[in-house]
């Protein structure tokens, strides 16, 4: 692979905020580490993006050489010094990682990834509870941050606690009128609660997203589902039960269709599908 | 349901095919809880062993909430029942390493499958056990009592299906687990199969390949 298409990649995963820290750390070592110096100014760029992808993989061979070039780099810089934290958890000296954090914190009041960075560490010791309240805290803060509220909304699920969770996705609602995708979890949240009101929400909150794209799956199922259990379970008007009888025929014959469309596609992608397989694998099994 | 006081820990068998699945899935997220569901064979009579003959991958990230659940369990009722196989278990991996205890999501879904199945079972992947070169199940297995507590089960009542450490292990190395799909997936992107017959192939033909 020529390493400009590794530094494109490289670009792209940066960009969508995906990590791919298997692929990266491969990738570098075997392409694109030799050729940095051509890299520019992007290399620093790259060296963190490396650094974190080491960490994630424990090649803390690979980490500790980007490492030590940002450091030499830009000697007193606040970035490099939160590096040296994520280092330091992943070698899981939790304290010393917080101990870094707070004095960023201290040095500048605005630094938002100092302070999501200590979140993580006390989810990474399990201390859930204490994750919640320093989350809270940084929200009042940077109330407009979307992947924080995300992530309260997780610890919320995760802990049972759906009626938080479902404040947390109204939120992110508010602040992104058009994604589907909080759409359709705050239905499944709503949903996960029970109840013939809580039913009624799910079911329109499924349909907005199904609205919004048309595409969704799991939005058409979660209609499907949710009016299932509307009709069985609630006390409902023989008008209201037909109404929404009608509205899950509907959904499941959109969804059939879906199917549909991609069954001709996928026949022959499994065929495709099939015969690498058989090529690939099992010449490397029969080998080994 | 029977509510006859059962006999607990009736010896179960793992296949390579669910081992290989459960890993498969764990590898794929290393960042992330993932979960999944077990089927069995549906059993003739009580005394012989349950085999879990095969997993299926659910989810990645949030496993907490209830209908895509749902969704997932008629699914694999309906595409199973043909073929003879029943809902057996579940299985989950947490998202912290060192963590390996059930959570009450766990808990509650693993429950409802034992009011169907009451020789159900609970695998939590015990991370940390988890290798490119496994020796030893990195399983902990348990099943409801007679009094409602999950109890976990010997070593001795758990089996493997020969080969199944060295198979898995080669998948792991080669990456396979780039490539297996769990119901998230699907949900995303329609043409990602959950039953994973591809892999499926793959784990058989390396179980003849290599004579066991």
């Amino acid at each position: 692979m020529h390493w400009e298409e590794v530094r494109d990649k490289f670009r792209i995963w940066r960009e969508d905020n995906s990590r791919h820290s298997e692929e990266v750390v491969d990738l570098w070592v075997n392409y694109l580490q030799s050729q940095k110096h051509k890299l520019g100014d992007e290399q620093w760029m790259v060296e963190e993006q490396v650094f974190i992808a080491g960490l994630d993989c424990g090649r803390l061979d690979v980490a500790d050489q980007c490492f030590i070039a940002l450091s030499k780099q830009f000697p007193g810089s606040v970035r490099v010094l939160k590096l040296k934290g994520m280092r330091l958890e992943t070698l899981e000296r939790h304290e010393d990682a917080l101990t870094i954090y707070d004095a960023i914190i201290r040095e500048d009041e605005t630094n938002s990834t100092a302070r999501k960075r200590k979140v993580a560490v006390l989810k990474s010791q399990g201390r859930i509870q204490e994750a919640i309240k320093e989350l809270i805290e940084y929200l009042s803060k940077f109330m407009s941050d979307g992947e924080a509220w995300q992530e309260l909304a997780d610890f919320y699920i995760k802990e049972g606690d759906y009626g938080k969770a479902a404040y947390c996705m109204e939120e992110l609602i508010l602040q992104n009128p058009h994604n589907h995708l909080y759409y359709t979890r705050y239905a499944e949240i709503k949903y996960t609660q029970g109840g013939a009101e809580n039913l009624e929400l799910a079911r329109n909150y499924f349909s907005m997203a199904i609205k919004l794209n048309p595409i969704n799956i799991r939005a058409y199922y979660g209609l499907i589902v949710s009016c299932s259990s509307s009709i069985t379970s609630s006390k409902l008007t023989s008008s209201k039960k037909k109404e929404i009888q009608k509205l899950s025929d509907w959904a499941q014959k959109k969804l059939t269709q879906r199917y549909e469309e991609e069954k001709s596609k996928s026949i022959k992608m499994d065929k495709l599908q099939e015969s690498l397989n058989s090529l690939c694998i099992t010449d490397k099994s029969c080998s080994s | 349901m029977e509510n006859l006081p059962k006999k607990m820990s009736s010896d179960i068998t793992i296949s390579c095919n669910a081992l290989a699945k459960i890993l498969l899935h764990t590898a794929k997220y290393p960042h992330l809880a993932v979960s999944g569901v077990l089927l069995s064979t549906s059993k003739k009579n009580d005394t012989s062993e349950t085999f879990i003959l095969d997993a299926i991958p659910l989810f990645h990230g949030q496993l907490g909430l209830a209908p895509m659940l749902e969704v997932a369990l008629t699914q694999i009722e309906r595409v199973f029942k043909s073929e003879g196989l029943t809902i057996a278990g579940y299985y989950q991996a947490n998202e912290l390493l060192k963590d390996n205890m059930p959570d009450f999501v766990a808990m509650k879904i693993a429950e409802k499958i034992a009011e169907n199945n009451n020789e159900a079972c609970l695998i939590m992947v015990d991370n940390r056990k988890v290798s490119l070169n496994l020796d030893t199940v990195p399983f902990i297995v348990s099943q409801l009592t007679a009094d409602g507590k999950w109890k976990n089960k010997e070593k001795t009542g758990v089996h493997l299906e020969s080969g199944s450490l060295e198979i898995t292990s080669q998948l792991l190395q080669k990456k396979v687990h780039r490539d297996i799909s769990d119901f998230d997936n699907h949900l995303d992107d329609i043409t990602c199969d959950w039953t994973n017959k591809q892999i499926g192939k793959l784990v058989g033909s390396l179980i003849s390949a290599a004579g066991f």
